[in-house]
């Protein structure tokens, strides 16, 4: 029976929420959180120990948590390394890529995690070790561990791992040739898309051109003293009681709100996103958004104008496409005040 | 967003904690915050301390503005 | 113009005192046939192999392959070539089919192949289904034996002797027929005008290395307008050229699936109008003056859409990227069969060296540069020891990753780029590319 050590966060270890994100690594013998349902799908192998770690730790401790967990595995015997599901959750995701990479690497098993695709932790690690493809949010636990029992199951019996698409992870940067069905050779595969494409019929290349446009890196400011700054942030700050009703995560929508002479005040401010500690932010809603640091500058002269309103929503968790609509609505906004730049602050 | 910024042609600085990310989501400009639940200061530190902290980040925002980057560049 | 090829299903070949064919067995003189392909002497130590699909048998360094056949009108199999300069695509034509005739050398290089008749191997190539006639041989000249592979005399030795082997049929009666047949003025009946480009193995700067058109190397030729029956009739041979793993051998061109499976949808789901020949320009303006012609007379042929073959990697992407945006700007709607290379290591991208847009339609038959590993072979049919002597594309004597090609049990590591067959650009493949 072949043995499988599992990663989980502080959360699906049942230590606590955002508030236990700073919980160092510890090692537990069996199977804790979404380590059990997993278990019960898998064949040919069993979840021994399980890895818990906070996400905070993780993400501002990150040599020290390798080192300490290294110091776990050293001394198990383990076949296969399962981290996550992680769905969208950015800190999680992050740190399930970099431990996989980690043990992958240094214990040469492999290594599989799962998250959702727009979650940072796969264009960083997607090269690295097998990134299932994961849904948007806890909702999906279940379908993410049938996943992952699947794959799981295929590299603990020694099966071929087919091409990523057939197997749903992330294409890791390698491409290589495949054998097809005997009948499927090139000259009939050619004329099928030629027909396809003289009928206006939809076709999908064998190879793909993505190229993707790159974007001009806007020139420095010149003078900063002279020039016109904008402040935006997604760290979802808001008036107390959220009265634009931002989400928490998956924000469709932005507010924006008159930038202070002065300073936010405890109170009047709060934080509403679903992705951190609020604590530090509601005793003080200028670590998100520091006015007197600004007001100060702006009345020493290094900074030329500030624009009137700060615009403010939440990172966490947001689809690309609203985040890039926002981005648009508020560049408008920018353009009719002649903004050159802008700041912008994520948790 | 900042990616939609820059397009736009506004420099753009991104203030954030997991520097990675965001040089792997395309930004150019990038300020490393204090920590995820409190970007411009450490709230450890007495009142006086974060102040010149919020500060002096800010400051540091401004010279990422005012400096030319041709990739990624973590100030 | 009718051209009908007339095959004869050989079952099994077997060396013997007469050569002939009968119940579908060929019988070969082995000292009458050495002579035959080899009239002026210009080989040495000539000797005939057979090796049969399935065997443990392992054939290299790879030259030439040929299909053997005879005009029973007397015309040569391959005119310009072996005999006098006469048009081809017309009338009948005999065929030996199930096997192959395949020049072996001693000495490896660029411009030679590796096959398996079994294993791993033997699924990446359609070259392993064949009963493969070879003969090994040494050129009586060392310095053109070791020097760069011209193999003039090889490649004229397989065509001397598929001629010589195809003669045992040409009083005989053909098992079945192919026939092949364009009407040039019949009506269109709104069916879509297709025309098959296909790049030629063009690429060498010197005379005796390129494809051969009526016998006449194709370096410098300018794209011409070609009937379909002319590439299976023998008009066109396969030069020296590099990179056995992916290039088109006589073998190919005298049997092109593309040009099959086109002729099989002519008149029922499109109009097949004909064949341009494309080449690889050396230089910028050389590529130029190939694309102008190649999207110029596809034009005048009113072409809705053309499949464009290219057997190549690096330089040959630009004259088929460039060819295939020429054509589509004139509205011609295009389809790539191609080759990737995505590295040994699987991570080279891109894996064309020149990617546009407008390209949108790509099938990708096989990666140049895949790492194969191949199981020893109790029979080897020419040198072994070429795999780590000489330089073939795909092979090495050291490699911090691999290993040195050829291991001390006779098992080998290269990679596709030298594997006789992997690229079956023209049609053979049922390989494709997948991002892992």
């Amino acid at each position: 029976m072949k043995k499988i050590v599992m990663y989980i966060n502080q959360f699906y270890g049942g230590i606590g929420g955002e508030e236990m994100a700073n919980t160092a690594p510890s090692i537990a013998e069996g199977m804790v959180g979404p380590a059990v349902a997993l278990n019960s799908m898998l064949q040919g192998g069993q979840i021994t120990h399980t890895v818990i770690c906070g996400d905070d730790y993780m993400n501002e401790h990150e040599e020290d948590s390798i080192s300490v967990i290294d110091g776990f595995l050293k001394d198990l015997e383990f076949d296969l390394f399962i981290a996550g599901p992680a769905f969208f959750a950015g800190r999680y995701g992050v740190n399930c890529g970099r431990i996989c990479r980690y043990v992958q690497n240094n214990f040469h098993v492999p290594a599989v995690t799962c998250m959702y695709e727009e979650s940072p932790g796969v264009d960083m690690y997607r090269s690295d070790i097998y990134i299932l493809r994961g849904g948007h949010s806890g909702a999906s636990m279940r379908k993410d561990l049938k996943k992952v029992s699947g794959f799981a199951n295929k590299l603990l019996n020694d099966e071929p791992i087919l091409w990523a698409d057939a197997e749903g992870y992330f294409p890791r940067g390698i491409r290589s040739q495949i054998i097809l069905p005997a009948d499927q050779t090139a000259d009939k595969r050619a004329i099928d898309m030629l027909l396809k494409k003289l009928k206006g019929e939809p076709f999908e290349s064998e190879l793909p051109i993505e190229l993707l446009e790159p974007v001009p890196v806007p020139p420095a400011i010149e003078d900063i003293s002279k020039a016109r700054i904008a402040f935006i942030c997604t760290g979802g700050i808001v008036p107390a009681k959220n009265p634009d009703r931002i989400n928490s995560a998956g924000a469709t929508h932005f507010a924006s709100y008159d930038l202070p002479e002065k300073e936010l005040k405890a109170g009047e401010w709060e934080s509403i996103h679903g992705g951190y500690d609020h604590t530090y932010a509601n005793a003080d809603p200028m670590v998100f958004v520091p006015v007197d640091a600004l007001r100060r500058l702006e009345g020493e002269g290094k900074i030329g104008y500030l624009h009137p309103y700060f615009y403010s929503t939440t990172g966490n968790l947001t689809n690309l496409k609203d985040a890039r609509r926002m981005a648009n609505e508020i560049v408008e906004f920018l353009g009719k005040d002649n903004i050159q730049a802008a700041v912008l602050t994520s948790a | 967003m900042v990616v939609e910024f820059e397009k736009a042609g506004i420099t753009t600085v991104h203030v954030a904690n997991m520097t990675p990310v965001s040089t792997s989501l395309g930004c150019n400009r990038i300020v490393k915050s204090y920590g995820i639940p409190f970007p411009y200061c450490d709230p450890s530190m007495p009142e006086e301390v974060q102040v010149e902290q919020r500060y002096e980040l800010f400051e540091k925002v401004l010279r990422a503005l005012g400096t030319d980057v041709i990739e990624s560049t973590v100030f | 113009m009718k051209l009908e090829i007339g095959n004869f299903r050989v079952k099994d070949v077997t060396l013997g005192d007469e050569t002939s064919f009968k119940n579908r067995i060929l019988t070969i003189n082995e000292e009458e046939a050495i002579a035959a392909l080899n009239p002026e002497g210009k080989l040495k130590n000539v000797k005939l192999h057979i090796a049969k699909p399935g065997e443990s048998v392992r054939i290299l360094p790879i030259k030439e392959i040929v299909e053997a056949r005879v005009r029973p009108d007397g015309r040569a199999v391959f005119p310009g070539d072996t005999g006098a300069t006469k048009a081809a695509g017309e009338g009948k034509i005999y065929a030996l089919k199930g096997m192959a005739v395949i020049a072996v050398g001693k000495y490896g290089g660029w411009e030679e192949g590796i096959l398996d008749m079994s294993g791993p191997g033997a699924e990446l190539t359609h070259y392993s289904r064949f009963i493969n006639v070879c003969f090994t041989a040494e050129d009586a000249d060392p310095a053109v034996d070791q020097g760069q592979h011209q193999n003039l005399n090889f490649r004229k030795g397989a065509k001397l002797l598929g001629e010589y082997l195809g003669k045992t049929v040409e009083k005989l009666k053909p098992d079945d027929w192919e026939v092949y047949e364009i009407d040039e003025r019949a009506e269109d009946n709104g069916l879509p005008r297709v025309a098959l480009i296909m790049q030629l193995n063009s690429f060498y700067e010197t005379l005796g290395f390129d494809d051969t058109f009526y016998g006449l190397d194709v370096m410098f030729m300018i794209p011409p307008l070609v009937h379909p029956n002319e590439v299976l009739d023998g008009a066109l041979c396969s030069g020296a050229i590099c990179l056995s793993g992916y290039r088109a051998f006589t073998f190919d061109y005298q049997n092109h699936p593309l040009i099959k499976s086109l002729y099989a949808e002519h008149g029922k789901t499109l109009n097949f109008v004909g064949v341009i020949l494309s080449m690889i320009g050396q230089t910028l303006e050389r590529k130029e003056r190939g694309i102008i012609r190649v999207a110029q007379t596809a034009a005048m042929m009113r072409c809705d859409g053309a499949i464009f073959t290219e057997p190549g990697v690096s330089n040959a992407d630009i004259d088929l990227f460039n060819g295939i945006i020429r054509l589509e700007e004139k509205g011609i709607k295009c389809v790539a069969v191609t080759d990737e290379d995505t590295g040994r290591n699987g991570r080279n991208d891109p894996s064309k060296v020149m990617l546009d847009r407008r390209v949108d339609a790509i099938i990708s038959t096989s990666n140049a540069a895949q790492i194969i590993e191949l199981p020893v072979m109790e029979r080897i049919i020419g040198d072994l020891d070429s795999v780590i002597r000489d330089a073939y594309p795909g092979s090495w004597a050291q490699n911090p990753d691999y290993g040195p090609s050829l291991r001390s049990d006779g098992s080998i590591i290269i990679d596709s780029s030298c594997y006789t067959g992997n690229g079956g650009v023209v049609g053979w493949s049922n390989k494709t590319c997948k991002n892992f």
